[in-house]
Formats: structure tokens, C-alpha cells, sequence
């Protein structure tokens, strides 16, 4: 409104630079967060509301993002805060339901969305707290150091978390490989 | 490396390709087997959770900021206005009250005032008892004991938004006006003003201005000195 004619031109470089930098990290990100989102909220609805509103919750602190290669990190963080958030709306929503007659819908909205594999039956089974770790390694491509950040645990932890992960999987598979056998 | 912590790398992180991993993993057939099993795991894991993107994913999100941004730029330009006018509600309110703050050049108005009722001026056989003028000048919380003359105008006049007695008398020297307003007006005690046909002296007294305006020639001072002795005012 006070400014002259310069400074304006250069908050509109400012905001077409900014509009540039938002598009490229939707464009390099947005793949592999609604995978990520997906499997995190097991529902690919959620996952794109989800999605939708890291977005913009990054547009709107884009500013803060210095260093582009801490952007997927940050990206993933703002992500879970998101889905982390849901959780406290849901309950909100449901504070004056009886909580036991709430039926888990998620899961089967996913099953009737996708063809599951057996895999992914099994992946999906797994505990939160050894699958994000594994999302976040296969999906995201994050390293041991990334996800122990991002998830804010030591990288010990992340290790056997992942290590878990791995050998739960390839134990259920055995088991269901048997169990199928075994009724043939 | 031992066979415990082979496994755990391995089911930590399979595709880190650790040169140590793969010799030792060579050194044993089994070994070999459990890295390609584990290796193929995790490219199942891989394709299992590669589910299909939304066509136009990007698009949307991309479209949905568009949005988000308008709608921001909508509510600042709302903001902006409503800063606007704020500001100028503000300076109407600020103008107003300094207007009305304003010192007024209480010697231009004397001077306008005269021209408007020149009339008061004109030979007239009226006179006014001092005691009239004094019932008048009660109103204020005052009261004369002698004027330079004799009263032959007397009434009470909007002197610039305030009622003020509009006196005139007759002197040797002919028809001199006096105004007394009420004090705590603000004037600017500019003791002196005049135009091309009168002059006149302000007398700034504890509770009133005294204007005196004669025509030009004049001797204001001692009518102004006797009227400032003459006067009384009630605490």
C-alpha cells in the first residue's frame, strides 16, 4: 500500500518464486506422501484430505523452509502433525457417542477400495509403531537418521522397530503360505 | 559380524548394500539364501505398497493453494479496507475535535460580528439601566459598577458558538461596543485587531474576555481600563 514501485515489483518476484518452489515440491512429494498418507490413515479419502491440508499448511509456511533438502522431512512431519490432528477432531466429534458402538470403518473402507494382497493384509495388520518406521523407509526412501528425526527416536529403536516390522511380516506370510497348504 | 547381527542388518535395512554384508552373506549358502529372501521381501513389501496415485493429484493440490491464496488475498484486501476506513473515521473524529479545539481568532470573529449588526450602532434614544445590563450580566456570575457610558444596546448574542452580552455605549467619541464572553473559551488573546473601519483590544479577565471594538480613531484603552476596573465577578 506504502511501497513504491520497486519493492512491489519485487514482492511479486518474491510470490511467483514462491508459487514456483510450492509447485516443484508438490510435483517432487506428492506421490510418495499420499502412498505414505494412505497407509498411515489406511483410508485413501482421509489420506487425500490429509494430503490436501499438509499442503497447504506447507504453502503457508513455506517461508520457514530454508534448506530444500530438509523438505521431504519436513513435509512428513507436517504430514503426521495433520494426521495426529484428525484424531483429536474424531474425538471430539464422537465425545457424546457411546464409544463402544463406533464400528472400525476405516479398515473396511480400504478393504473395499483395494484389492488387497495377501501382503498387504499383512502389512496392514502390523502395529502403528513398526509400520509408520516402515513406511517411512520403503515408501519415503528415508534413511535410519531421517526416520529417527522425523519420528523422534533414537535410531537404535528405529532399527528394531524395523527389524520387527521385517520379521513379522515374513513370519505371517510363512504362516499363511502353511495355513494355505495345509487346506489343500 | 556374526550371524545375529547379519540378520539385523539385513531385516533393518535389506537394501543397504553393506560391502561387509555381502561378503560374509558369500561365505554360506544359506546365508546367500536368506539375503535373496530377504532382498525379495522387501521388493514385495515395495510393489504392495505402491498403490495407484490419484490422476491429477498434483493439480488438485496445486489448484486447491490457488484457492486457499484468493481467499487470503480477499480477506487482507477486506482488512486493508477496513484499516482504511478506520483511518479516515479516525481523522474525521480528529479533525472535528481539533476544529473545534482550534484557537479562534477571536478578533476576526469580533470584527465579523460588528458588520453583521451594524444596526446596533445607529443613533437610538433607547437607553439601559445599569441594573438591566447587570440582570443580563448575572447570568454570567457578574455584575458592573460603572460603564464609560451610557447603555444603548444590550442583549445576548451567539459570539461563535457561545452565549456571550453584546453591550454598546455611547462616549464623546461615539458608539463603542463591548462583548463579554465567558472565559475558558480558548481564545488567542491577541490583544489587538482592526479593519478597515474598526479597531478593537482584547482583555483576557479571570472569568470572561472583555472585546471592546470602536471605529478606527478611537481611544479604546481607558474605556477597556474602566471597564476591567468596573467589573466584578462571583467566586
Amino acid at each position: 500500500m506504502f511501497g513504491n514501485k520497486k519493492s512491489e515489483r519485487q514482492v511479486i518476484i518474491d510470490m511467483a518464486d514462491k508459487q514456483k518452489r510450492y509447485e516443484a515440491l508438490v510435483k517432487t512429494y506428492h506421490s510418495e506422501l499420499y502412498r505414505f498418507a494412505c497407509w498411515l490413515c489406511r483410508d485413501p479419502s482421509v489420506a487425500e484430505d490429509v494430503l490436501q491440508e499438509t499442503f497447504l499448511r506447507a504453502w503457508r509456511s513455506l517461508d520457514s523452509l530454508l534448506d530444500q533438502k530438509a523438505a521431504k522431512s519436513w513435509l512428513i512431519t507436517i504430514l503426521r502433525r495433520e494426521n495426529a490432528r484428525r484424531f483429536e477432531r474424531k474425538q471430539f466429534d464422537y465425545s457424546d457417542v457411546e464409544q463402544d458402538t463406533l464400528m472400525d470403518t476405516t479398515t473396511d473402507s480400504l478393504e473395499q477400495n483395494m484389492e488387497q494382497t495377501n501382503l498387504q493384509r499383512q502389512i496392514m495388520k502390523l502395529p502403528d509403531e513398526y509400520r509408520e518406521p516402515l513406511l517411512l523407509q520403503i515408501v519415503m526412501g528415508c534413511s535410519g537418521e531421517e526416520i529417527s528425526e522425523i519420528l523422534e527416536l533414537n535410531k537404535n529403536t528405529v532399527m528394531t522397530r524395523l527389524f520387527r516390522a521385517r520379521n513379522q511380516l515374513k513370519d505371517s506370510l510363512t504362516q499363511t503360505d502353511t495355513a494355505q497348504r495345509g487346506v489343500k | 559380524m556374526d550371524e545375529l547381527e547379519f540378520r539385523r542388518r539385513l531385516y533393518a535395512e535389506p537394501n543397504e548394500n553393506d560391502p561387509l554384508i555381502e561378503a560374509f552373506a558369500k561365505e554360506d549358502a544359506d546365508r546367500n539364501k536368506f539375503l535373496n529372501d530377504i532382498k525379495q521381501l522387501d521388493k514385495d513389501i515395495t510393489d504392495a505398497l505402491n498403490i495407484p496415485v490419484p490422476e491429477n493429484l498434483a493439480d488438485k493440490l496445486i489448484l486447491n493453494q490457488a484457492i486457499e491464496t484468493h481467499r487470503v488475498e480477499k480477506k487482507k484486501r477486506r482488512v486493508h479496507l477496513a484499516i482504511a476506513a478506520s483511518v479516515a473515521f479516525c481523522c474525521s473524529i480528529l479533525l472535528n475535535f481539533t476544529m473545534k479545539q482550534a484557537p479562534l481568532d477571536i478578533g476576526q470573529h469580533a470584527l465579523a460580528h460588528m458588520d453583521h449588526e451594524l444596526y446596533s450602532l445607529e443613533p437610538t434614544t433607547k437607553r439601559y439601566q445599569l441594573s438591566q445590563v447587570n440582570t443580563q450580566l448575572a447570568a454570567f456570575g457578574g455584575s458592573v459598577s460603572d460603564l464609560p457610558g451610557e447603555v444603548s444596546y444590550s442583549t445576548f448574542c451567539d459570539f461563535d458558538g457561545q452565549k456571550s452580552l453584546h453591550l454598546v455605549f455611547q462616549t464623546a467619541q461615539g458608539p463603542v461596543t463591548l462583548f463579554i464572553v465567558p472565559s475558558n473559551n480558548g481564545y488567542n488573546a491577541k490583544s489587538q485587531f482592526q479593519n478597515e473601519r474598526f479597531n478593537g483590544q482584547i482583555y483576557q479577565t479571570q472569568k470572561a474576555s472583555l472585546i471592546i471594538v470602536g471605529e478606527n480613531g478611537q481611544d479604546l484603552d481607558k474605556y477597556q481600563k474602566q471597564v476591567a476596573e468596573n467589573i466584578i465577578w462571583e467566586t
